[in-house]
């Protein structure tokens, strides 16, 4: 009996979807569907890192954490690759031979991670002080794939030093063996052939602002009580998320309104934020590698000014009518299936990688102001939980969409980091004034 | 335990450089020792905690190779590399005409390239060390030329005394240049006169060599164009263009 054609795409799905290919010595991988064309928009600057960390509650012993990210290693064989370019794909190599160690932070995080280099993993490992970050070029995982590695980092480092955590919660550790599911590509897997595609974004308008000098990116974290942000979020009948991404909004829009009339009437007149959905939520999958999408709630100047409960409110609907399977599922299909088409995969990769960068610039950077990523409140049990302090969530560094604010919870703060490479604080400033003219205490900490 | 200055983490007790920053290590204050299983009793997260390193570090830094390193790999690869062309010349003669002849030219030429491009570059630092080893190869390298084929020998009539001139000249002009106090023009007229002297020395060996009566004839000619331009040069450096520097120049 022949199979039919739901059950012949999904096998095609479940096929399309494995990226580790041969076992043992032979292994290799091919990147996932997000990650495909991110290689070819890599440079010292826009390295597409990002960083999560946790300050502990007491200096980092570095021996021992040496130990725990070489104990990690096997555990993660997905990560410790680097990338090669192949004659259509790249594709990533494992680096057998190189034990994972830690690396020295610096000033300005998230830069210098030279992704195409031969040699170089696409991740690091910083300690300074109490603090341990972890650096994820987007290229191999999304901001829950670097969250659950730097979660077993924390577990393992203190396993280490005699804490035994006797219930892990789902935090990997090392000895287990790594299952298919965590390697695999979960666009292809729920990739619907019959959705029609996304419309496209209009452009948008971006903070007019000269960029900070190279090798420079400002930090800056405003640390707010979480039950406040909560409380002033629900007042405005959004969750924090919307009420962020609507501050955010209502920032952009007061830069806009303070330009002079005649660059003003230049600029476009769209104000876009991008927020990446983290899809683990919406469909089933374990995967470590990417898998995000994001959506792009938009708010048209020239209607006329929005007030703040305006802006929640418009936030809010669409945020709602946005986020839900059959949505993403449009994304999904149109970035699948333009990674299935024939005509792609028959372009050499020096074309792919010209295509990719016209693409990202005139469908992406083009229509995005800027981005809000909120990547939820952070859980560990105990007693890891009462030896961390804090977690932080930075963004990568973009050179078109310069200010863009991650946030990350963690037992009674909320974490909102600004990575920046305006060399002006406009954003930031017009975002944390706002913040405390709602009469939410905020703490401010920057690198510059 | 001691503790990196810059990176502020507990280092292993026999470090002697922290293993991020390579930073010289200094022994950490005396503390109070925690019980591990005891969660330590911490606060409202302090700036200590949050700050960041005052540096700016590219971790890649620390791969790059230093400058000694670069130059031993140069001087290694291109040794084996020259010793790998110098086998096969040797290889393809001997296995075509069974005898070892004309690619005693080649092994002879890529040897001098490799003492003249190798010498400066082991001995950076120490000009005068590696010119005069260069200067005393030359005249070896010639002298293996004329040494390879008996049917003649041109070396001591002719080849000695002429690399003994260029060399000698360039020597005195280097030395003379390298103790001007500000170099333009006037180095420019110092190689001018060199070049002259080149030429008439060329000139006076090569009567010498045919037997005929030592007299300047082209020499002249060079040394009569090429006298009064550094002439004039040297009048346009020391009285005209005091300031002017050849780095200014050619803005090098």
């Amino acid at each position: 009996m022949e199979p039919s054609s739901s059950a012949r795409g999904q096998s095609r799905n479940e096929r399309y979807s494995k990226t580790e290919k041969r076992e043992g010595e032979d292994r290799w991988f091919i990147l996932d569907n997000a990650a495909s064309f991110m290689p070819a928009l890599t440079n010292a600057t826009a390295t597409l890192a990002f960083r999560v960390s946790a300050t502990l509650t007491e200096r980092i012993r570095l021996p021992a954490l040496q130990e725990a990210m070489a104990s990690l290693g096997p555990r993660f064989p997905y990560f410790a690759v680097e990338l090669r370019s192949g004659f259509f794909w790249y594709y990533l190599e494992p680096l057998t031979d190189r034990t994972p160690a830690p690396v020295a932070d610096s000033r300005y995080p998230c830069l210098n991670m030279r992704a195409r280099r031969r040699g170089s993993l696409l991740y690091r490992v910083r300690a300074y002080g109490s603090r341990i970050a972890v650096e994820f070029c987007h290229v191999l995982t999304d901001g829950a794939g670097a969250l659950a590695y730097l979660k077993a980092v924390i577990m393992e480092y203190y396993r280490l030093l005699g804490v035994e955590t006797a219930e892990p919660c789902g935090i990997l550790r090392p000895g287990e063996t790594p299952s298919p599911e965590e390697s695999e590509d979960s666009f292809n897997k729920y990739f619907d052939r019959g959705m029609p595609f996304p419309e496209r974004g209009r452009k948008a308008f971006h903070i007019p602002s000269l960029p900070l000098l190279p090798g420079q990116y400002r930090v800056t974290t405003g640390i707010i009580p979480l039950a406040d942000a909560l409380r002033a979020a629900r007042e405005h009948g959004a969750t924090l998320t919307e009420f962020m991404v609507a501050v955010y909004f209502a920032s952009l829009q007061d830069i806009f309104r303070a330009l002079p009339a005649p660059i003003r009437r230049g600029m476009r007149p769209i104000l876009s934020v991008e927020v990446p959905v983290n899809l683990r939520r919406i469909f089933a999958s374990g995967t470590m590698r990417n898998f995000s999408l994001f959506v792009l709630p938009t708010l048209d100047t020239r209607l006329g000014s929005y007030d703040f409960p305006e802006i929640v409110g418009r936030v809010h609907h669409y945020m709602q009518a946005e986020v839900h399977r059959k949505g993403i599922s449009r994304q999904i299909a149109r970035n699948v299936g333009g990674g299935r088409n024939l005509i792609v995969r028959m372009l050499p990769l020096a074309l792919k990688g010209l295509a990719a960068k016209w693409v990202h610039s005139h469908l992406g950077e083009d229509t995005i102001s800027g981005s809000v990523s909120n990547l939820g409140p952070v859980e560990l049990p105990e007693p890891l939980a009462s030896r961390v302090e804090r977690f932080e969530f930075i963004p990568a560094p973009r050179v078109r969409c310069k200010s863009n604010v991650n946030l990350v919870s963690w037992k009674d703060r909320l974490y909102v980091c600004f990575g920046s490479l305006a060399s002006s604080p406009e954003m930031e400033r017009h975002f944390f004034t706002r913040l405390a003219g709602m009469g939410l205490p905020v703490r401010l900490e920057s690198n510059m | 335990m001691p503790i990196c200055p810059n990176c502020r983490v507990e280092l292993a007790e026999t470090a002697k450089h922290c293993p991020l920053c390579h930073a010289p290590v200094q022994q950490a204050q005396p503390v109070q020792p925690t019980e591990s299983t005891q969660p330590p009793q911490t606060s409202e997260p302090g700036p200590a905690a949050s700050a960041y390193p005052e540096l700016a570090i590219d971790v890649d830094q620390f791969e790059r190779l230093t400058e000694p390193q670069k130059r031993k790999v140069f001087l290694e690869l291109s040794a084996v590399l020259s010793i790998i062309a110098c086998l096969t010349v040797l290889a393809v003669e001997l296995l075509i005409e069974r005898r070892v002849g004309w690619s005693l030219y080649p092994v002879a030429s890529i040897a001098y390239l490799y003492v003249i491009v190798a010498v400066p570059v082991a001995m950076r630092g120490r000009g005068w060390t590696a010119a005069w080893a260069v200067a005393i190869a030359t005249p070896l390298y010639l002298l293996a030329l004329d040494l390879f084929d008996p049917s003649s020998s041109w070396f001591p009539a002719i080849g000695a005394p002429i690399v003994a001139v260029v060399e000698a000249t360039v020597m005195a002009c280097a030395a003379l240049i390298s103790r001007m106090g500000r170099r333009g023009l006037n180095a420019i007229g110092v190689a001018l006169v060199g070049a002259s002297a080149v030429c008439i020395g060329v000139e006076i060996v090569l009567d010498a060599a045919r037997g005929r009566p030592v007299y300047p004839e082209w020499s002249a000619i060079v040394a009569i164009t090429c006298l009064p331009i550094a002439g004039a040069l040297a009048y346009l450096h020391y009285r005209v263009m005091r300031r002017a520097s050849l780095k200014k120049l050619f803005h090098l």
